[in-house]
């Protein structure tokens, strides 16, 4: 998608949540919660959004089909929250480790991009997925059982920024810093597939032997590419560990990894700008609205062991819907439910309701 | 589109409650794999918020919002969150997991609203700040509590310790158990592990035969501490199990069968006590909700009168002053013992021992708070 | 030494199950190449079935009379047989309509069964674990006889000693077992007088009771029956495979689609049986395993069982049958004794990475044919 209109979507998130604020004030109603609850949300979302990008970049754009991304947000999230927490002066207010936790964290997940990337090489399609999951359990059965690493209660780095400054300013900050990330991530990954580097990853995607024989060089590209993937990843890693001020193996399951690949999956592989808006539409119905849902109780079984009838908040059947969402999708239409949506055209209808 | 939007902001966040209007808030596992726990303890606040508000001379109406922990850690900070934030409540109470805790209080901590944790015993927690608080005694002193029994009562000088991996409640309790009892002059001769949802545990048991101790010190979750037991006597191993709260739960007699008498844990109260004030409490539960209640039932009853307790002393109806009022709190008498804030936000209990029958559980103990050291 | 024998006898019984289930991910792999990431749920499928039909076909209650072989055979079947179905139902909407578009397509809708059986579970069934109904009481053999005298106060037992006796309840009996002393230890005073206590109700009540010794090593009557499936299906599954037209058939079409196809082989119908029979055995090993070994039954049961019997048919060589049976046998004892003499806390890390070793090494397994498909 065009780099234009990825920045016209960020102007558009934000002027919408702007607008909801106004409302806000205007209706008399807590502007400052209504901040802080919009801002923690698009904050998130733009972590999610470099996560599944990078995600993109692995399954989608090169065909390597990896379920173990959640691992590498996890090295990188570690790593800075380490960082911060540890690195000498320490303290509540640690810039040095603040500022150094992000290349840390790029590094520390690279690295293990590397480490993953390497041995897979020879694997293709299950096997590979296979194998990814397996390297990402395994790391975080390792992260579990790590004293240093606050083993199963986590670690707790503090948030520098804001320490140093008021919670107001914090989300301010942050939401800057992710956005930026996420707007850097689009920009690299953009540029990387539309140079020659890029029409090789492609390459191997819709045809390895055929790319290898056209002198493709197997090795490298799908080496670059988990190894970016998993840089992406961590950056990711670091904004969540500083922002969120906790990070636990809880963050990083299987389930959060298979999130990534849907929102990857239904916004079509490869296609960026169906990964953005299937990310942003997935994050916001699945942590936002559906905490809107009426409180009604639907029955779903019959169960004479629990009592008769079994009833269930309709909120409560997301997943189940989630998962038949991918079935539908993988069966439909594989190339993606929001490929090839051009955003902006999407924008500039919605334009004269937002009253700009 | 915004202003349907901006309308439920405004909805939510204006309800901070009329001038005689109290929001609380409750965030617990209401779903999840401690499922039970949580609407043990939401039926707990029900029950004794219908009876506060009954009360003539409570002027100040106390309603609560609960919301869903989900048996997880992210999911309660997103739920300490939207309370804090969205609902605006004054105050918190919850959770009952500690690692679904531990969030929690981060974000009480950073949001400048008081938290109480009627169940969580993680030492850790109430360390965070001066917004984070207990009523139910903790893990050091739980661990002590045991250590103490097994030395004193049961004579035991030796102890093999298995501790549930990757579980902070677990791994608190075996450290605090393990500092008692050896400054008791025990002496622990192992600590083997299990994972979680882990449902084999011959190989650990193998272990333990092979080991011998005379007790074992198993401090989890009923749902793994139960098949454990269970598979322990099926083997043929005699030694009695420790527990502590964590074992808990009516599904701790179906999940183990007839294997689990004959074994002791701590808790913070006896369902199936004999005194006014339990039977007095049971009674009232069971014909309300149809079920006996549980420790967490009856430690969520406590920390709703604290609540009311704390909104009625309060200066103004505003989270901070409802923090100094709660860390206040003084001889305020519960199902579950007397509440009386320590300056660490902690209360002194003493503990109940109870051993374990057939289909129900039987008195055995009670430790008092300075013996748990 | 002895502890050595334990836990191989554990992992034994464990590999079984590992067996029972990696068998039908690897006939699925073997038939069209696809990894069927929901087949840990048949297993809880399986166990959910097994459950209702005793529970509401046999009016199994907690604490109530023990059910009996009978029911548990037919519950197993019955689970077997519903879960087969299940996996035909899933094979016709999901894969069927994939079978010519890739891999990762297929893995993905695998994927997308496997979250849906899990929380539709959860939504149904309710996330609670459930005890399963008791069939049979946990007996262990071999065992010596003893009689009352021989267990005195004070003495110190040179073996495990119990006292099995029965109680007359509503429908039916329970057994139940006592332990009395165990190996090494010194028989307690309270432990006989338990034990004249249980004879004494045993004979006035005129139910059966028997006090038994029992030797180090023992193996116990719900291992057998698991070890007994494994054998009978084993021996069920190279009947079928290399005896009977329809195994013909199905290796023709895991060796060639297309030719078996050519050769009039009903392609569709062979797919939706070797699905059939995968489930069929992983079904059983969730009523038996997860069910009748385990009695605990939750709608995640699947997934850490289903991952390991994964590991289990990579290791003896996706595709192979035998290679499965080996595999999960294999699987289970390196894990029984890494747990036993090793480390209990590094337990996923050493699974995961014997996948990951096995597909770098020899990723066509144990028992495998190379193939250059994999790479």
């Amino acid at each position: 998608m065009k780099f234009k209109s990825f920045l016209i979507l960020i102007a558009s998130l934000f002027a919408l949540v702007g607008g909801i604020l106004a409302v806000t004030a205007i209706g008399g109603g807590n502007v400052e919660h209504a901040f802080a609850f919009w801002g923690e949300h698009l904050i998130i979302a733009a972590i999610w959004l470099m996560l599944s990008l990078s995600l993109n970049l692995i399954n989608g754009c090169c065909g390597l089909f990896s379920l173990g991304h959640q691992g590498f947000w996890m090295i990188g999230a570690y790593a800075a929250a380490a960082t911060v927490k540890y690195l000498p002066p320490g303290g509540d207010q640690n810039w040095l480790g603040f500022i150094l936790s992000f290349p840390i964290a790029v590094v520390a997940a690279a690295a293990f991009g590397l480490l993953v990337g390497i041995p897979c090489l020879r694997l293709s399609g299950d096997y590979l997925a296979i194998a990814t999951l397996a390297f990402s359990e395994i790391l975080r059965n390792l992260v579990e059982n790590s004293e240093p690493l606050g083993k199963s209660l986590g670690l707790s780095p503090p948030n520098v920024i804001r320490n140093a400054t008021t919670k107001n300013w914090n989300y301010a900050i942050y939401l800057v810093l992710a956005w930026a990330g996420a707007a850097l991530t689009m920009l690299v990954l953009r540029n990387l597939m539309r140079s020659s580097h890029g029409r090789a990853i492609q390459a191997i995607r819709d045809d390895e032997r055929a790319a290898e024989l056209l002198g493709v060089n197997l090795t490298f590209y799908k080496v670059f590419v988990f190894v970016t993937g998993a840089a992406f990843a961590g950056l990711a890693g670091a904004l969540f560990a500083n922002f969120n001020a906790f990070v636990s193996i809880g963050h990083f399951s299987f389930n959060q990894g298979v999130m990534l690949v849907v929102m990857v999956v239904l916004g079509g592989m490869g296609d960026m700008g169906g990964t953005t808006a299937a990310t942003i539409v997935l994050y916001f119905v699945g942590n936002v609205f559906l905490k809107w849902l009426p409180s009604i109780n639907v029955p779903v079984f019959y169960d004479p062991t629990q009592g008769g009838v079994v009833w269930t908040e309709i909120r409560n059947l997301w997943q189940v819907f989630f998962s038949v969402l991918l079935i539908v999708v993988v069966l439909v239409r594989p190339e993606g439910l929001l490929k090839g949506i051009d955003l902006t055209a999407l924008f500039k209808r919605r334009a004269p309701a937002d009253g700009k | 589109m915004i202003l349907v939007f901006g309308f439920m902001m405004m909805h939510g966040c204006g309800e901070s409650g009329g001038a005689n209007q109290a929001l609380i808030g409750a965030n617990l596992e209401l779903t999840g794999s401690e499922a039970s726990w949580g609407k043990d303890s939401q039926q707990g606040i029900e029950l004794a918020r219908d009876e506060i508000n009954a009360r003539p001379d409570q002027k100040i109406k106390l309603k609560f919002i609960f919301e869903d922990d989900k048996s997880d850690p992210g999911a309660s900070k997103d739920a300490m969150k939207k309370l804090v934030t969205q609902d605006g409540v004054l105050a918190v109470i919850g959770a009952v997991g500690s690692s679904r805790t531990i969030p929690a209080a981060d974000v009480a901590t950073d949001e400048k609203v008081p938290l109480m944790t009627h169940a969580a015993t993680n030492v850790t927690i109430v360390k965070r700040s001066e917004y984070v608080s207990r009523i139910c005694f903790n893990d050091d002193v739980q661990g002590g509590a045991m250590a103490h029994f097994a030395r004193a009562t049961l004579k035991a000088d030796s102890a093999v310790m298995i501790v549930g991996n990757g579980d902070p409640y677990s791994e608190g309790l075996c450290a605090s158990f393990k500092r008692v009892f050896e400054a008791q002059g025990g002496k622990i001769t192992e600590q083997l592990a299990y994972q979680k949802g882990a449902q084999d545990f011959k190989t650990q048991i193998t272990s333990l035969k092979q080991l011998n101790p005379p007790v074992v010190w198993v401090p989890g979750y009923f749902n793994q501490v139960g098949p454990l037991i269970r598979q322990a006597r099926e083997a043929g191993f005699q030694a009695p199990f420790l527990g502590a709260d964590g074992w808990d739960d009516p599904q701790l007699f179906t999940l183990a069968g007839p294997a689990i008498k004959g074994n002791y844990f701590s808790n913070h109260f006896n369902p199936y006590g004999t005194d006014a004030t339990t039977v007095g409490f049971v009674k009232k539960f069971e014909a309300r909700f149809g079920t006996r209640p549980g420790a967490m039932a009856a430690l969520a009853y406590d920390a709703a009168y604290a609540m009311a307790d704390a909104v009625n002393r309060a200066k103004e109806l505003k989270p901070e002053a409802i923090k100094n009022a709660i860390n206040t709190i003084k001889d305020l008498k519960g199902v579950c013992g007397t509440i009386t804030m320590g300056p660490d936000r902690e209360v002194t209990k003493d503990v109940l021992i109870l051993e374990t029958g057939e289909d129900k559980y039987l008195f055995k103990e009670l430790i008092k708070a300075a013996d748990t050291k | 030494m002895i502890d050595f024998f334990t836990f191989l006898l554990i992992g034994l019984t464990v590999g079984c199950i590992y067996a029972l289930i990696a068998v039908g991910y690897t006939m699925v792999y073997g038939i069209i190449k696809l990894i069927n990431f929901a087949h840990g749920e048949f297993y809880m499928v399986g166990a959910f079935v097994g459950y209702y039909v005793l529970v509401l076909g046999f009016g199994a209650q907690i604490g109530g009379r023990e059910l009996g072989l009978i029911p548990l055979l037919v519950a197993t079947l019955a689970a077997g047989v519903a879960t087969g179905v299940l996996a035909v139902i899933v094979e016709r909407l999901v894969y069927r309509p994939l079978r010519k578009s890739g891999r990762i397509v297929a893995l993905l809708a695998a994927l997308g069964v496997s979250l849906f059986l899990q929380n539709a579970g959860q939504q149904t069934v309710g996330a609670k674990d459930r005890p399963f109904p008791n069939t049979m009481t946990l007996q262990r053999y071999p065992r010596f006889k003893l009689v009352a005298g021989d267990v005195k106060a004070g003495e110190v037992a040179r073996r495990d000693i119990s006292v099995v006796y029965s109680v007359p309840l509503e429908g039916g009996r329970l057994t139940l077992v006592e332990n009395l002393a165990q190996r090494g230890n010194t028989i307690s005073a309270e432990s006989v007088e338990k034990l004249d206590e249980i004879l004494r109700n045993a004979a006035r009540e005129g139910v059966p009771a028997a006090i038994y010794a029992y030797p180090a090593v023992t193996v116990s009557n719900k291992d057998g029956i698991i070890l007994i499936a494994l054998a009978l299906i084993t021996l069920l599954l190279y009947l079928l495979v290399q005896h009977s037209r329809f195994g013909r058939a199905m290796r023709a079409v895991s060796h060639d689609f297309e030719a078996a196809e050519l050769m009039g082989i009903n392609v569709d119908r062979v797919i939706a049986g070797t699905f059939f029979i995968g489930a069929f055995v992983a079904g059983i090993g969730g009523t038996l395993g997860g069910g009748m070994y385990y009695s605990k039954l939750s709608p995640l049961m699947g997934l850490m069982f289903g991952l390991k019997a994964f590991v289990a048919a990579v290791i003896g060589g996706i595709g192979s049958i035998p290679g499965a049976l080996v595999g999960g046998l294999a699987l289970g004892i390196a894990e029984a004794l890494v747990y036993g003499y090793v480390s209990f806390l590094y337990a996923d890390a050493f699974t995961f990475g014997i996948l990951i070793l096995m597909l770098l090494v020899k990723p066509s397994g144990l028992m495998g044919k190379p193939s250059s498909d994999k790479l």
